[in-house]
């Protein structure tokens, strides 16, 4: 390994800290919401693996890469980093694999990091993993291909584009807990919208510098997969290596 | 796998550990954002009741930073093991 790789593996742990819950937790949503949001979730899911098996089934070399990506996302979401206001959260990866893969795909990922905090770490939960799993492996995914279509669509360099789609897809997971959790207690006293600007001041505030270090790692991790697998994401999608953006999976 | 590439492994893990650890100590006043998003569940809907507990919890205040340690390695493995199967790829 050369210094240069493991610069690369020690930049994603200079900054941890203490981790904790991700997005909602068991039983704080009413049981209605965790039974609609699995309903949309599952329909994902089932695109998602339908994708992924075809993806791999037609390169099988990309399998690694997979697992990769897959990795990335376990790591930095192990990792809650202090934020502004003496407020901590967490960064989610989802964007650098929705890049690569397509954004359904990322449901698979999803899945498997919020069963292993809900079963193994106490944290998220299952009644909620329907709506944890929409936030982070669904908004988040689909935000980021299409932050991403947008930047190359104005002529933004790529690691601009890779960095912005990283951004953004980490701001929307969060302001879509906070939408999940503001239509879930919403009633007469306390309406959605003052429930969505309360969730919001709490979530998207100290979200705002994680997600500004999240697109640099992302943009850090992108880089050297480009250079690395370069074969793997000329079949996967030959259109991250060129100027103009005709196709980008979703 | 090179007996470079293993102790790099190793060390990688270890400082995990050693972060999350220290991390605990050097920030004990800063609060989740998720937590705080409890308490605001609890100031909107103060007759709400959360229905499920968890399967499984630990008591003990050093698992929660252990466990999320070995999230941590877990993935850290896997990248190292893609990093070394992309450096053999090259050679």
């Amino acid at each position: 390994m050369t210094k240069k790789k493991i610069a690369y593996l020690g930049i994603s742990l200079l900054f941890p800290g203490v981790a904790n819950s991700m997005h909602i937790a068991e039983g704080f949503l009413p049981v209605s919401w965790c039974m609609g949001w699995w309903i949309v979730y599952l329909a994902v899911l089932v695109a998602g693996f339908s994708r992924l098996k075809t993806t791999i089934e037609a390169h099988p070399n990309a399998k690694l890469l997979f697992a990769a990506v897959g990795a990335y996302v376990f790591i930095l979401s192990s990792l809650k980093l202090p934020s502004i206001a003496g407020s901590s959260s967490h960064l989610t990866g989802i964007a650098l694999g929705a890049l690569l893969f397509g954004a359904s795909s990322m449901s698979v990922i999803g899945l498997i990091v919020l069963l292993f905090q809900a079963l193994l770490l106490a944290h998220g939960g299952l009644t909620t993993l329907g709506a944890n799993g929409f936030s982070m492996a669904v908004c988040g995914a689909f935000s980021a291909v299409w932050a991403y279509r947008f930047l190359k669509g104005v002529k933004a360099p790529q690691w601009l584009a890779v960095g912005g789609a990283s951004f953004v897809s980490n701001l929307v997971i969060y302001s879509c807990t906070s939408a999940q959790l503001a239509a879930a207690f919403a009633d007469s006293t306390a309406t959605f919208g003052s429930n969505l600007i309360r969730f919001l001041s709490i979530f998207v505030v100290t979200q705002l510098p994680l997600a500004v270090i999240e697109a640099i790692f992302t943009v850090l991790a992108f880089r050297y997969i480009q250079r690395t697998s370069k074969a793997e994401i000329e079949q996967l999608n030959p259109n991250l290596y060129e100027t103009k953006n005709n196709h980008i999976p979703a | 796998m090179k007996r470079k590439t293993i102790i790099y492994l190793l060390s990688g893990c270890l400082l995990v550990l050693l972060i999350q650890f220290f991390a605990t100590k050097l920030f004990p006043g800063f609060i989740g954002a998720d937590d705080q998003s409890v308490e605001l569940i609890k100031q909107i809907a103060p007759k709400y009741q959360p229905w499920a507990n968890h399967l499984l919890e630990f008591d003990q205040p050093w698992a929660e930073p252990v466990l999320f340690a070995l999230q941590a390695i877990i993935g850290l493995s896997v990248i190292s093991y893609f990093i070394w199967k992309q450096s053999k790829k090259k050679v």
